[in-house]
């Protein structure tokens, strides 16, 4: 189904097509406030909020187009807005790191696990501008257009989030 | 060292809860009925059985999902506030413990 | 590094003296520094709302000892700064705390300054009784600046019952 027609649908008060806009985005933006809250259960919170929060909106909204950047900016603020009301401290997070193993499956795993620890060690709008960078593989211009910030700050924060991360990154010691 | 393939493998997107769209939905009692479309008396009537749903299991649905989020976002706070405790509480057993080491010496 | 550590003695308060309210600290005047912060922490959980968050601990008796520890609070307000550079905030913000920690009813009992690291760390206890009804830990660094305040007894040493709840990791 065309995404201009299941917008144009949802604005009229179709219920299907509202349910259907949901299922197209639930996982950018469950994904989106995953990546930042670290917590499902956060997360699966503050994607439902905005999703009312675009019902709430459907009549400002004028494309298919309009409403992805829209959930991608609206999810965005919010991830900042609580992550600064309430910080998590990367370093008293329950998960604790898996042992180490050998195989490239579980090697996969726990970095994506180390990733996103070093991650939650960056400050809020640095991180979003990662994860807008490298989830959904945004361009600087966007990434900008969406956090309302200027793009020297959002290629900034790029340049130096990755050097920070490259160096926790990086081996150390002889590897196994 | 090239970190981006490991930054787009370890940020890509993750599927939402199976039932998340019903769960969004049922906060908005925005109920999708294909059977509402086959004639204006089905139509009545599911209008009506919305409506008593609405009036009763519906509201309080709602109400305890509305509960549970809260519930939810409060044990967040006080997870982070036990953990700063825990923290600075670490941070003073330290310098005990190392103002009592240097006073052995 | 040379610290100067002093380990108070606990003074019992006179009777009738304080409150429980005595014990809540008025943190609103740091809260301009949440604008000047590179991270910070506000948060303000009144005796409501640990109340509505224990309503829903099971009664087993995993989760027992966290309600009961919840239920007898009446609050926990905590105000925490990261700044990316120092003297953000002043000595100002910093005595303004440590007088309201000077009126009666509250008790140092911990006190560790560090002249050359330019550290301060502070924890009060607030007495009712001669029971402990409250806490405040006070931490200030030079990028960082950090006040707890739990109104309530709270036994601290009663902390690490509520390992795995809240998701609370194991503790020092």
């Amino acid at each position: 189904m065309d995404r201009d027609d299941t917008l144009a649908r949802a604005r009229g008060g179709d219920a299907a097509a509202f349910a259907s806009l949901v299922r197209q985005h639930q996982s950018m933006v469950f994904s989106l406030a995953l990546h930042m809250l670290r917590s499902r259960p956060a997360a699966e919170d503050l994607a439902q909020e905005v999703f009312l929060e675009l019902y709430r909106s459907l009549p400002r909204l004028e494309s298919g187009a309009h409403a992805t950047s829209w959930l991608r900016k609206v999810t965005g603020h919010r991830c900042i807005d609580e992550i600064r009301r309430r910080q998590h401290r990367p370093e008293f997070q329950v998960e604790e790191m898996p042992e180490r193993g050998i195989f490239p499956v579980a090697r996969e795993v726990f970095l994506a696990d180390r990733v996103q620890r070093l991650l939650a060690g960056l400050p809020a709008r640095a991180r979003m501008v990662v994860v807008l960078r490298f989830q959904e593989e945004l361009e600087p211009a966007e990434i900008a257009e969406t956090l309302d910030m200027p793009v020297n700050t959002v290629k900034s924060h790029l340049r130096r989030s990755l050097a920070v991360l490259r160096a926790k990154l990086m081996p150390q010691g002889p590897q196994v | 060292m090239n970190i981006e393939p490991d930054l787009q493998r370890a940020l890509r997107r993750q599927p939402a809860p199976p039932d998340f769209a019903d769960r969004v939905l049922a906060r908005i009692d925005v109920q999708a009925s294909p059977a509402s479309r086959r004639s204006p008396v089905r139509q009545w009537l599911a209008a009506a059985a919305a409506a008593a749903l609405v009036a009763t299991g519906a509201a309080q649905y709602y109400t305890y999902q509305q509960s549970v989020a809260e519930a939810e976002r409060i044990r967040q706070d006080i997870r982070l506030a036990l953990q700063i405790t825990s923290e600075k509480l670490a941070l003073v057993q330290a310098r005990v413990d190392a103002s009592l080491s240097d006073s052995q010496r | 590094m040379k610290t100067r550590i002093a380990l108070l003695t606990l003074l019992l308060i006179v009777p009738g003296a304080a409150s429980a309210q005595g014990a809540k600290l008025e943190l609103k005047g740091l809260d301009r520094l949440a604008k000047l912060a590179d991270e910070a922490v506000n948060l303000d959980i009144p005796s409501g709302m640990l109340a509505f968050a224990g309503s829903f601990l099971k009664e087993d008796k995993d989760q027992a000892a966290a309600k009961q520890l919840l239920s007898n609070l009446k609050g926990i307000y905590i105000r925490s700064f990261e700044f990316d550079r120092e003297n953000i905030y002043t000595a100002d913000d910093v005595e303004n705390i440590r007088k309201q920690l000077s009126a009666p009813g509250w008790s140092k009992f911990i006190s560790s300054e560090s002249k050359r690291d330019r550290e301060l760390v502070e924890i009060y206890s607030w007495q009712e009784g001669g029971a402990s009804a409250g806490l405040a830990i006070l931490v200030a660094e030079p990028t960082e600046l950090t006040i707890i305040n739990i109104v309530g007894p709270i036994d601290l040493s009663k902390l690490p019952l509520l390992q795995g709840q809240f998701g609370i990791p194991k503790l020092p």
